[in-house]
């Protein structure tokens, strides 16, 4: 009797494991991500556990400064994670800490329709390691009073650089507190000198052609400061984490250029009474002779390598840089990495200011970061370099032989 | 006679047990925190880790390609300077300010709590403000121009005078600090030896010189041996005003270590750098604590 109602126990306690584990297995996912993107991914989340209600997603958000140093520690016991720029993606795949996702997107037969270019531009080896959400797009921004003051017509549509640097000359007037400049720079924390080489497909300072073009953009910036259009460096210098948007916002600038994030920023400052001036935007000029492109960085979404669960994380990611999800974030004011003919249409919809809105979405963009590991210290000693050269301490010659020579030995040769 | 030794030695010991007990939370946290952390880190810099999978043994690759790279030979410099620079003067001050606080004026607590408010104030904070004392149009310049001065420098704007500037604000800052640790020691010396000086015809140089020095230099040697660590390590000053720049114009040893591994990921290298910045410091601190013997008044 004793051996049958064992027997009967062993036969319960087996057939409700095998019921369990016919059931959907409970999933818990560790997401890592940047504070920035907190109520984005919250949605996101929200969206994609109502389909799934046997995965839980916990999200741990650390601020942006810190981010970077952060992941670095918690990333080996992530199963997904977020990167803003493709030099971090390269990084992390270097370290063998990605999981690559060409077999998972071969074999749930991924749509990649809308994202294919990001994707091409930040294969590493011809694999596919992380999925763009979001993009950025640079325009310029300018202020319509001081060109309506000035009688100058607003730039619109194919411009030169020549053309920026003529318009800003234009622009600049009066003296001492009242002078107002033709063109904005930033502070030296920031490499927005590059742009212009930007345009020129020049992005990867560890190709001497590239470094090349990024010293000539440098020298054009040098040269706006010299000839009193924008302010001098070492103006700047001291005003790390100067608030560009505000400075703008003083209408002491008629001009500058940055990416389609500074909309939020000047829209909120006017609503709140902030600053009084109308402005429009306009696509970032190219060189004479080349196509008009603009740039961009997207923003990644990964698996790792050391996850237990790659099918539902990557099933996570590629809900969130789908077509589905693209509508959250553009209901959410983002700009999505995935693009159709309704994303244009919908981005401008229900968007007073600015008037020409379309230019963030309807330029040609190429990735402003190459996806390559060493560039964050290539970028860094170009950086201190052309510092020295906008200070006029060292001349551009100097500056281009000292990055060159200083990439080889910190970088390139570094073990 | 023997007997008496041994009851000595075994309550000793017994004392050694119950201060050890009392230590233990110390103790652990230094030992998980701090020890572990060195031998470790000790580790890393013969290896080539990347800070996750990547983990070679190099040998002493590490350490060799340090003293060709430039940018290390650079923060070393300016962290020597910057030391040379910012101890003394900081200590300086703060023996003047130490003397100044001590006398029996009114209101001199509030002066006391004012100039120690550098020391708890943010960094982030005192750069921002700093920094903005030292723009080209900034009050300093704009006061150095109504003094006559037609080109006034560039201050964090320019390689030639960046380090200056960051060790003008971090004697400023350190300076209150020290004279409150001094203020202390000042107050420790027994008045009758002022009164004997005085009677033996000392002047008030002559006294500060003969009687306030010797018995303030315990105090001193600990703001010395204090001051010198943390200038050794400076690093939020940096981060807070310049970056490291102009250039590389203030790049110091701890700067160079937080670049190298958690902007370019290459622990083993900054591990290393990390390595040649504690041997230094020790060696420092171990040739102060040798000379002390000669200066020290206990």
């Amino acid at each position: 009797m004793r051996k049958l109602l064992a027997l009967v126990l062993a036969v319960i306690m087996i057939a409700s494991l095998t019921s369990f584990s016919l059931g959907e297995e409970k999933v818990t996912l560790n997401f890592q991500m940047w504070s920035d993107e907190q109520e984005l991914f919250d949605k996101l989340i929200e969206l994609y556990t109502a389909e799934h209600p046997n995965v839980t997603i916990n999200m741990t958000c650390t601020p942006s400064n810190d981010y970077g140093t952060k992941l670095q520690a918690v990333v080996g016991d992530a199963d997904m994670f977020g990167i803003s720029s493709p030099p971090g993606l390269a990084e992390y795949v270097n370290k063998g800490a990605v999981l690559a996702l060409d077999d998972l997107i071969a074999e749930k037969q991924t749509d990649l329709s809308g994202i294919e270019g990001i994707v091409d531009s930040i294969k590493i080896d011809d694999k596919v390691y992380g999925l763009p959400y979001k993009t950025s797009s640079w325009v310029v921004y300018y202020n319509k009073d001081l060109f309506d003051a000035a009688g100058i017509a607003y730039p619109e549509g194919d411009w030169t650089w020549e053309e920026y640097f003529e318009l800003a000359g234009k622009l600049t007037s009066g003296e001492g507190s009242d002078k107002i400049y033709g063109s904005l720079n930033f502070q030296p924390t920031s490499m927005w000198w590059r742009v212009p080489g930007n345009t020129r497909k020049a992005t990867n300072p560890l190709n001497d052609d590239e470094l090349h073009a990024w010293m000539e953009a440098a020298a054009y910036c040098k040269s706006l400061s010299d000839a009193g259009y924008q302010p001098l460096y070492e103006d700047m210098a001291s005003d790390a984490g100067a608030d560009y948007a505000g400075n703008f916002l003083q209408g002491k600038y008629a001009m500058f250029y940055t990416g389609d994030w500074a909309i939020e920023m000047l829209n909120t400052a006017i609503r709140n009474g902030d600053g009084q001036i109308n402005y429009d935007i306009a696509p970032l000029p190219h060189w004479e002779g080349d196509e008009p492109v603009t740039v961009g960085a997207a923003g990644l979404l990964m698996v790792t390598s050391t996850t237990k669960y790659p099918e539902i994380a990557y099933d996570f990611i590629s809900f969130c840089t789908g077509a589905e999800a693209s509508k959250t974030l553009l209901a959410m004011d983002y700009f999505p990495a995935w693009q159709d003919e309704n994303t244009i249409a919908t981005y401008c919809e229900g968007k007073l200011a600015p008037e020409h809105i379309e230019y963030i979405v309807n330029q040609t963009i190429i990735s402003q970061v190459p996806c390559d590991a060493l560039y964050n210290p290539a970028a860094n000693i170009c950086k201190e370099e052309v510092s020295l050269f906008l200070l006029d301490e060292q001349d551009i010659e100097t500056t281009e032989e000292n990055c060159k020579a200083r990439i080889l030995e910190e970088v390139v040769n570094a073990k | 006679m023997m007997q008496r030794k041994k009851s000595t030695s075994a309550y000793m010991r017994s004392q050694r047990k119950t201060a050890l007990f009392f230590l233990l939370p110390n103790l652990i946290g230094f030992l998980l925190f701090v020890v572990y952390p060195v031998f470790r880190a000790a580790l890393i810099s013969l290896t080539n880790w990347n800070g996750f999978k990547q983990m070679d043994f190099v040998g002493f690759y590490n350490y060799g390609a340090l003293f060709s790279d430039s940018t290390f030979r650079i923060s070393l410099n300016n962290t020597l300077l910057y030391t040379i620079v910012t101890v003394p003067l900081s200590i300086a001050f703060g023996i003047l300010m130490a003397l100044l606080m001590n006398m029996k004026l009114p209101g001199i607590k509030v002066f006391r709590t004012i100039y120690f408010l550098p020391q708890i104030t943010s960094m982030i904070a005192i750069g921002l403000v700093w920094s903005l004392v030292l723009a080209k149009y900034g009050p300093l310049n704009q006061i150095l121009i109504a003094l006559g001065n037609t080109n006034p420098p560039k201050w964090i704007s320019s390689t030639k005078y960046a380090l200056t500037s960051v060790e003008i604000v971090s004697i400023w800052r350190s300076m209150g600090y020290n004279a409150i640790i001094l203020l202390a020691g000042l107050q420790g010396i027994d008045a009758v030896l002022y009164e004997a000086a005085k009677l033996d015809g000392a002047n008030a140089f002559q006294s500060f010189l003969h009687v306030t020095i010797p018995m303030l230099s315990p105090t001193i040697f600990f703001c010395l041996v204090t001051q010198m660590i943390s200038s050794f390590k400076v690093f939020d000053i940096i981060i807070a005003m310049t970056q490291g720049g102009p250039g590389r114009a203030t790049n110091v040893l701890a700067y160079f270590v937080y670049n190298k591994s958690f902007v370019d990921s290459r622990f083993g290298y900054a591990s290393a750098a990390a390595f040649i910045m504690f041997a230094i410091i020790m060696v420092f601190t171990a040739i102060q604590f040798r000379g002390q013997k000669k200066w020290v008044n206990y």
